[in-house]
């Protein structure tokens, strides 16, 4: 995860494959329902996966992502703006390492390591997801100020700008790009890492998965499987359209 | 701060002293310069890489803090005011251009205008007029990103941001050394015509004699010792290097190249010179012509002399041979 992901090109190609993502999300979705209703399914089954228990654990689900991310935003890039600045250079490759951490442990890891020193629940989940998407927002949010050709910040303080006013209207707007790519990884990751948050009883869509292994069925596995997939797809898909109307025109 | 006294009137930059030196160095990069430049005044800083001038220039608008020494700007002190300020009164043009490539061409034209807090109605004005000044017609021009420009357009740009908060004084380094050498001609003229109807103060920064020859009211030569060698007129400097540095970095042919600093007006006028005998089919050229432009159009013409038509002295016919004798012996043009 050391690699910087950039934002995606811009162009017609793109808008073709623009309503890729949310196609085949919705066909996914269509495809779980329809099963459901038409497939026979024993008792257990039809309690797993009727609606109220589907609808509920998404809710949670998509609950547990955003929360995460939007707490992940409102660490990572603030951080990464102040691990930028001329006082904090010294000790930004120690918070680096640690961010990297955060991510190289395994996330069920992360989980339980909280669960155990903090108990559990829905906030622990959001923490553990915290912690473990800071990562791509943070690095992404200091290369993309970094990245910054210095004849642009050389030419705006020549003009007069402070340098609150070189970051607020020369560095933050060009890091803009990254930052955004920084912050679409980080909700895809927490996508697929909130499924492990029914181990530490914060519900979710891992819980239908979970209740699919635990009581050996298959259909009720698959769904819960499907619908996470589809979601990630989806959310993919809002991040990206969210990437190109964020991104500064001109660059 | 120093005992250096007020700089008389008339003085828009004065550096006394001025010397900067980085920590973990030897050798000082600036060291101990002392020079003025009058209001109005193009003054060029020329001289190998290394040698300090661009230090110097951003000591000016202290994006480069000098170590000792004073700066005064129009009679006051500078060395300890507040730098963000004191850079919005000078506009700074730099080699990479540096526009900010989210804005469009006007806004980035109105950034120093906008940090002044003028209206947006009147910064769009201001932008207007600034891109048509530098010749980029603003309906076409304003609403366009950066990226979609060519190099000389950027710069034109460029100039028109520095210039649109009207400040006094314009530094400017290397501005036109990124772009192709007939787009930098161009600029080098168009340029020193408006340097001509603005009498900004200007300090340009460049490694190329010609373009220091070309555009410089007055030119500074700074050695490799960021010693200031010789400050003297391009006249001056062709016709009396002060050392062999000077004249080394000059180059050859000193006294061809003179000839496109002196026009044929100078000539006539100092010399009192006249042909001898009528000439046969002389051409007509006018007094501002150079003797360059003279020679050139009587040497294509196969002309064996010029026939100069001025107010003050008629008709005079000048041999090509009196006029390059003239030429090497004028000095100094008189103002």
């Amino acid at each position: 995860m050391s690699t910087i992901l950039t934002g995606r090109s811009s162009g017609s190609q793109v808008s073709a494959s623009l309503w890729m993502l949310p196609a085949i999300a919705g066909s996914i979705i269509a495809g779980v329902f329809v099963y459901i209703s038409l497939a026979t399914l024993d008792s257990i089954e039809a309690r797993a996966l009727d609606a109220a228990t589907i609808l509920g654990a998404t809710r949670e689900h998509v609950g547990l992502v955003a929360i995460s991310t939007v707490a992940t935003i409102l660490i990572g890039v603030p951080l990464g703006i102040l691990l930028t600045r001329r006082a904090a250079r010294r000790i930004s490759p120690a918070v680096l390492a640690f961010a990297s951490g955060g991510q190289a442990i395994p996330s069920i890891g992360v989980l339980v390591l909280l669960a155990m020193l903090f108990g559990v629940g829905f906030w622990m989940a959001v923490v553990a997801l915290v912690v473990y998407a800071l990562l791509p927002v943070l690095r992404n949010t200091m290369v993309g100020i970094q990245q910054v050709d210095p004849s642009l910040i050389d030419a705006g303080r020549g003009m007069g700008m402070t340098r609150g006013m070189v970051l607020r209207s020369i560095e933050l707007p060009l890091a803009v790009p990254l930052i955004l790519a920084g912050i679409r990884v980080a909700l895809i990751l927490n996508v697929g890492v909130a499924t492990l948050a029914t181990f530490t009883n914060a519900g979710g869509l891992g819980s239908i998965i979970t209740t699919g292994i635990v009581l050996n069925r298959l259909p009720v596995l698959v769904v819960g499987s499907l619908l996470t997939i589809a979601l990630a797809l989806l959310v993919d898909w809002l991040a990206g359209v969210g990437e190109r109307y964020l991104r500064p025109r001109g660059l | 701060m120093s005992n250096a006294s007020t700089p008389e009137s008339g003085i828009m930059i004065q550096l006394d002293g001025v010397t900067k030196r980085y920590p973990n160095q030897d050798r000082a990069a600036v060291n101990e310069l002392s020079l003025s430049v009058k209001a109005g005044e193009f003054v060029v800083f020329v001289g190998p890489s290394g040698c300090g001038k661009t230090t110097t220039l951003r000591m000016i608008n202290r994006l480069v803090e000098p170590t000792a020494g004073t700066i005064w700007i129009d009679g006051e002190d500078v060395t300890h005011v507040n730098a963000d300020l004191l850079r919005r009164r000078m506009g700074y043009v730099i080699q990479h251009v540096g526009l900010l490539p989210h804005l469009t061409v006007a806004d980035n034209v109105a950034i120093v205008p906008k940090m002044n807090g003028v209206a947006q109605g009147e910064r769009r004005e201001r932008a207007e007029e600034m891109l048509s000044l530098v010749g980029l017609d603003p309906a076409q021009f304003g609403a366009r990103y950066p990226r979609q420009l060519s190099g000389g357009q950027q710069q034109r740009v460029g100039v028109a941001r520095a210039l649109a908060a009207d400040p006094p004084i314009m530094l400017m380094d290397e501005p036109f050394a990124a772009v192709d050498p007939i787009a930098r001609k161009m600029l080098q003229t168009e340029f020193r015509r408006l340097q001509k109807l603005l009498k900004k103060t200007i300090v340009f920064v460049t490694h190329d004699i010609d373009e220091a020859l070309r555009l410089g009211d007055r030119i500074a030569i700074f050695d490799s010792g960021s010693r200031v060698a010789q400050f003297a007129t391009p006249l001056e400097i062709l016709t009396n290097p002060a050392d062999d540095f000077v004249s080394e970095f000059v180059g050859s042919g000193a006294a061809v190249r003179r000839l496109s600093l002196l026009t044929v007006g100078d000539i006539i006028r100092r010399d009192g010179i006249r042909s001898p005998e009528p000439m046969v089919n002389p051409i007509t050229v006018f007094p501002d012509a150079t003797v360059q432009e003279a020679l050139e159009q009587a040497l294509t013409l196969r002309a064996p002399g010029i026939s100069v038509v001025s107010a003050e002295h008629g008709t005079v016919e000048v041999s090509l041979q009196q006029l390059l004798l003239a030429a090497a012996d004028t000095a100094e043009a008189p103002v």
